[in-house]
């Protein structure tokens, strides 16, 4: 299963596709059923979080079977999963839904349409008996279920620590947390929300290191870090590529074009002394060294603040001992976590320069002086590790205390996190949370998708048992889930969702639905119709005349694709978040361009709520018919709560990079000419056009409406909000220097108001909130589609 | 005089005293930078445009607004830690930055710029001091963008990073109309050859911008945005450097 190629994973296929084959020769399968009967359309991936009641393990409803059946054989080479194959008469998308006695349904991803349809089912318990059924939609979107099969999943390897769950709040993220143990071990695991394997990957042939990490890359990849060796792997433990490193020291990143940084070390002689220190290098593909980064070359080599960086292993002086990396694509810049230090550097990936640090300046030398913060709150770390930016921009770090002044092994380690302002060098202290005990070594921290904080106090220090702790981001934290691994040491860990875990269940990782005709279903999906195919390169907008594309410049990977399905209840939208226009260098950061994959899940046909629900302070509130992000009206200054539009740098199409989303009207759309000879994307100056989706489900429209129900005329829709600010645009709370005076214009308080037709619509105004400032709709799934939602 | 008097002063003497041996210190450390004053120069309009299709324009209004430019330095260059004088001893020569578009401006070779300049009028301004990383520069970026008003002047202007107003001239009458526009932010890296070498006086860099070239591409039957793109497009086309040693 871990060789280097598919190989091994076609062969389970195969094997399964002959199983299947012969239930057909014996059991006479082929005829049609008499009994057929239509159901709903099945949803595009759904999968229970665990925490519903949804147990829908018998098989109690009459539907019968079609003239398909589906069997469930145990994967070959682990105990957690199976093999479950469908084949269909006719071309036909199918669906694996199973279920425990006590875990909640779980679904994989649909099929590709065809006659067979081969799924790895993950995510499973030990030693329990699981019931499957398929979901088969034919290409007539008729439904049938299969009957239900029944597989007893196997042991776990022996060595598997003992897990207990402390705490399991509601208000926990949910999903799986993986981890390895240091030491020997050779198993990577994931557990569940209650505490239950429900993963593992083990292997002879997998070269751990001393301490393996296993990474998260948001996408249902896996990066593990092992000697000399990167591999990226889906959940289904295939590997998907490999990288050989020259060596390698606690951190790697993928970088969004395939490159690496690697963190490795490398020893000098100074004052006859041998002295080790870091070193950051970029590798592509081929395993080329692009750029490389010395501290030798950046940093201090005369200070040694404690006995840390005093330490002599194989007669070497650990002078830095990084610990980590976290390449920030914003500022094109890196944070390197130096433990021997008790820094936090920022350096310049274009030029290597180190941009500031986070710390104390104590015995610091001349050259340093203005790279540091003056702290006006908290106290520092030490000993650290695991830096990170989150998405406010903070800094958040794993702070072992090993040599601070309120020392870990009196005052336990803790999670902090800093808020910088670079432009005065302050720094203030505005979280921590005292771990349980003191890790002298290894640790780490993470900000989930939801703004909960993932802890992992996993060293030997106070005590042989790993505490990994979810709480909340503000003070006082509130502890949402709490696993202990009994006597085991544990470098890193990392949470990734259900819906991720199943992400590789079938076909390929990242790749939206393929439907055989369009990605755009126009034919079953009525809102598909306001969908722009940006699939097609003719859509394209390009800005700067030059003749190219995004992805002509810098590769295929920034060619938009979208997908657009439903069902009766969801609109499901897909897309690799890349634009449809030409990306401008506002001189932000990175040279290149972003993609963000998404899956959008909007209710359909939604009705008027009597509430008005604030919409989530960052993140997206809509969708655009592109398939891209809509941001709400404010972020980056004023604790966040600035006027980006007023202030900030948002380029010609009304939204700005990292993760390209709108603030303001997606005025590109209408404004310039398309690669394909349109004049412009959408129409501008006509009514009806719906230009996003609200995460509410109502669409929101261009600016202009009919004036009457026959449409007599076309008028401009304004926003009812009046600014009331100084101009002071950075230091302004947008939310409370806006005040909506309902004679301005029609639109509500919202941003929306009842059409000439009598539906509900939210409009794209020129002036604040811009598209919308609170949900009128339906909200079940906005935290679906922006986790920070919190109504 | 007093004694208090004279030991205030003493002291306040020493403090200054303190403050220039520090700041030599520093520099003397700085064998990698290079102080350098930077100056951006923007010659006035002419106010009558001869438009690409050969239509004369007279200008009313003209208006650009810079937010930043960043050297960049050729991809051999490795440096050591840098303070940008700038950001610490320095700091206050420079005029104020009125918003920060949330970017910090924490490169040593980004220069912020977040002003309007007036294109009818000659615009001569000082950016400050700062301490460049010796070395080639192969590229540099102009970023444009929407800076707050600090003149009196309309909003459709104030919301402008670039507004260009006029009439046709041979109608010099009647009210001006927009002739080009853009509302949103724009910057380019365009390749420029330059080198800042060891110095242990200050240099000065001049950055000037010839936007009546640039204005040349405008033709007068377009749409505003439509011009608009075509002159930031070709902005940086006009955009020179000149070291003095």
């Amino acid at each position: 299963m871990f060789k280097k190629s598919n190989n091994k994973m076609i062969n389970d296929y195969r094997t399964s596709f002959i199983f299947v084959m012969l239930l057909f020769l014996i059991g006479g399968c082929g005829g049609s059923s008499s009994s057929e009967k239509m159901v709903d359309i099945v949803p595009d991936p759904i999968v229970d979080d665990g925490t519903g009641s949804g147990n829908d393990s018998g098989n109690d409803n009459d539907t019968p079977v079609s003239d398909s059946s589906l069997s469930v054989v145990g994967h070959s080479e682990n105990n957690l999963m199976a093999i479950a194959s469908v084949i269909t008469q006719e071309n036909a998308q199918v669906i694996i839904e199973f279920s425990s006695e006590n875990t909640a349904l779980k679904q994989t991803l649909k099929s590709d349409l065809g006659k067979e349809h081969v799924f790895t089912i993950v995510g499973m318990r030990e030693n329990t008996p699981y019931n499957f059924k398929a979901i088969i939609t034919d290409s007539n979107n008729q439904v049938y279920e299969t009957d239900i099969e029944t597989h007893t999943t196997g042991d776990l390897p022996a060595d598997a620590p003992i897990v207990e769950v402390l705490t399991h709040e509601q208000n926990s993220l949910g999903g799986i947390t993986f981890f390895a143990a240091t030491e020997g071990a050779s198993t990577f695991y994931g557990v569940d929300e209650a505490g239950e394997y429900v993963w593992y990957l083990h292997g002879d042939n997998i070269p751990m290191s001393a301490s393996p990490v296993v990474k998260s890359l948001g996408d249902g990849r896996l990066m593990l870090l092992l000697t000399r060796a990167v591999w990226i792997i889906d959940t289904k433990g295939e590997i998907l590529q490999t990288y050989d490193l020259p060596t390698y020291h606690h951190d790697v990143n993928l970088l969004s074009n395939g490159n690496l940084l690697v963190l490795t070390t490398e020893v000098a002689t100074i004052n006859n002394e041998q002295i080790k220190g870091d070193k950051i290098i970029e590798l592509d593909q081929q395993g080329n060294t692009l750029w490389q980064w010395s501290s030798f070359e950046h940093m201090d080599t005369e200070r040694f603040p404690g006995v840390l960086a005093n330490r002599i292993n194989n007669g070497q002086k650990d002078w830095t001992h990084s610990n980590a990396l976290f390449y920030d694509p914003h500022d094109d810049t890196i944070l390197l976590s130096s433990r021997s230090q008790s820094w936090v550097l920022n350096i310049d990936h274009q030029t290597g320069n180190v941009l500031w640090i986070l710390g104390d300046d104590k015995e610091i030398s001349n050259s340093y002086s203005g790279s540091f913060f003056t702290l006006n709150n908290g106290s520092w770390m030490a000993s650290q590790h695991a830096a990170m930016f989150t998405n406010l921009g903070d800094i958040l770090i794993f702070d072992n205390r090993n040599e601070s002044e309120l020392a870990g092994n009196i005052n336990n380690s803790r999670a902090v996190r800093y808020n910088i302002n670079t432009n005065e060098m302050t720094a203030v202290q505005n979280w921590e949370y005292i771990a349980p005990k003191y890790t002298q070594a290894l640790g780490d921290v993470d900000e989930l998708s939801n703004g909960n904080i993932l802890i992992n106090a996993g060293g030997p220090g106070s005590s042989n048992t790993a505490h990994i702790i979810e709480v909340t981001p503000e003070l006082p934290s509130q502890v949402t889930w709490e696993l202990i691994v009994l006597n085991t040491a544990i470098y890193r860990a990392e949470r990734i969702s259900w819906q991720n875990l199943m992400s590789s269940s079938v076909g390929l990782v990242q790749t939206p639905p393929n439907n055989v005709n369009s990605p755009i279903d126009i034919a079953n999906c009525s809102e598909a119709v306001n969908f722009v195919d940006t699939n097609n390169s003719d859509n394209y907008i390009d800005y700067n005349l030059d003749g190219n594309t995004n992805a002509d410049l810098f590769g295929d990977a920034l060619k938009p694709t979208l997908s657009v399905t439903c069902d009766d209840e969801v609109l499901y939208v897909t897309s690799n978040g890349a634009t449809n226009f030409d990306w401008i260098n506002l001189g932000q950061g990175s040279a290149i361009p972003s993609t963000i994959y998404k899956s959008w899940t909007i209710p359909r046909n939604p009705n008027l709520t009597s509430q008005q629900v604030a919409i989530p302070l960052l993140g997206p509130i809509a969708v655009t018919v592109t398939g891209l992000q809509i941001f709400g009206p404010n972020e980056n200054s004023a604790d966040n709560y600035a006027n980006p539009v007023t202030d900030g740098l948002l380029n010609y199409c009304g939204g700005h990079t990292r993760e390209y989303h709108f603030h303001e009207r997606a005025k590109c759309f209408f404004e310039w000419e398309t690669l394909g000879g349109a004049e412009s994307l959408l129409p501008a100056q006509t009514s009806g056009v719906v230009m996003a989706y609200a995460l509410d489900g109502f669409p929101i429209m261009s600016p202009w409406e009919c004036s009457d129900e026959s449409c007599s005329s076309t008028v401009k829709v304004n926003s009812s909000y009046r600014y009331i600010g100084t101009g002071d645009y950075s230091n302004e709370n947008a939310w409370n220097y806006h005040e909506y005076q309902a004679d301005l214009s029609p639109l509500d308080e919202c941003n929306g108001m009842i059409r000439p037709d009598g539906s509900y619509a939210y409009y794209a105004t020129d002036e604040w909130p811009y598209y919308m400032a609170c949900f009128k709709g339906p909200t079940h799934l906005v935290s679906d589609n922006n986790p920070r939602f919190n109504p | 005089m007093n004694i208090k008097i004279l030991k205030n002063t003493w002291l306040k003497l020493s403090f200054v005293w303190l403050l220039l041996i520090k700041s030599s210190l520093v520099l003397a450390h700085s064998d990698d930078f290079t102080r350098v004053e930077v100056k951006l120069q923007i010659p006035a309009l002419d106010n009558k445009l001869t438009a690409q299709n050969g239509d004369l324009i007279n200008l009313t209004q003209a208006y650009l607004s810079s937010f930043s430019f960043e050297l960049i330095a050729c991809p051999q260059i490795n440096l050591k830690p840098v303070n940008n004088d700038k950001v610490n001893l320095l700091s206050w020569l420079i005029p104020a930055a009125h918003a920060n578009h949330g970017v910090s401006f924490t490169k040593p070779t980004q220069i912020p710029v977040q002003q309007r300049h007036n294109l009818l009028v000659k615009t001569d301004i000082y950016l400050g001091i700062y301490k460049l990383p010796k070395g080639k520069y192969c590229q540099m970026n102009y970023t444009l963008g929407k800076v707050p008003d600090n003149q009196g002047l309309s909003s459709e202007i104030t919301k402008s990073s670039l507004f260009i107003a006029g009439k046709q001239f041979e109608l010099n009458i009647g009210t001006s109309h927009i002739i080009a526009k853009s509302d949103y932010a724009f910057g380019k890296n365009f390749p420029i050859n330059l080198e800042i070498p060891a110095s242990h006086k200050p240099l000065s860099l001049v950055i000037s911008i010839n936007v009546s070239e640039a204005l040349k591409i405008i033709t007068h039957s377009v749409p505003s945005h439509k011009n608009g793109r075509l002159v930031l497009l070709s902005l940086s086309e006009q955009v020179t450097l000149e070291l003095m040693l």
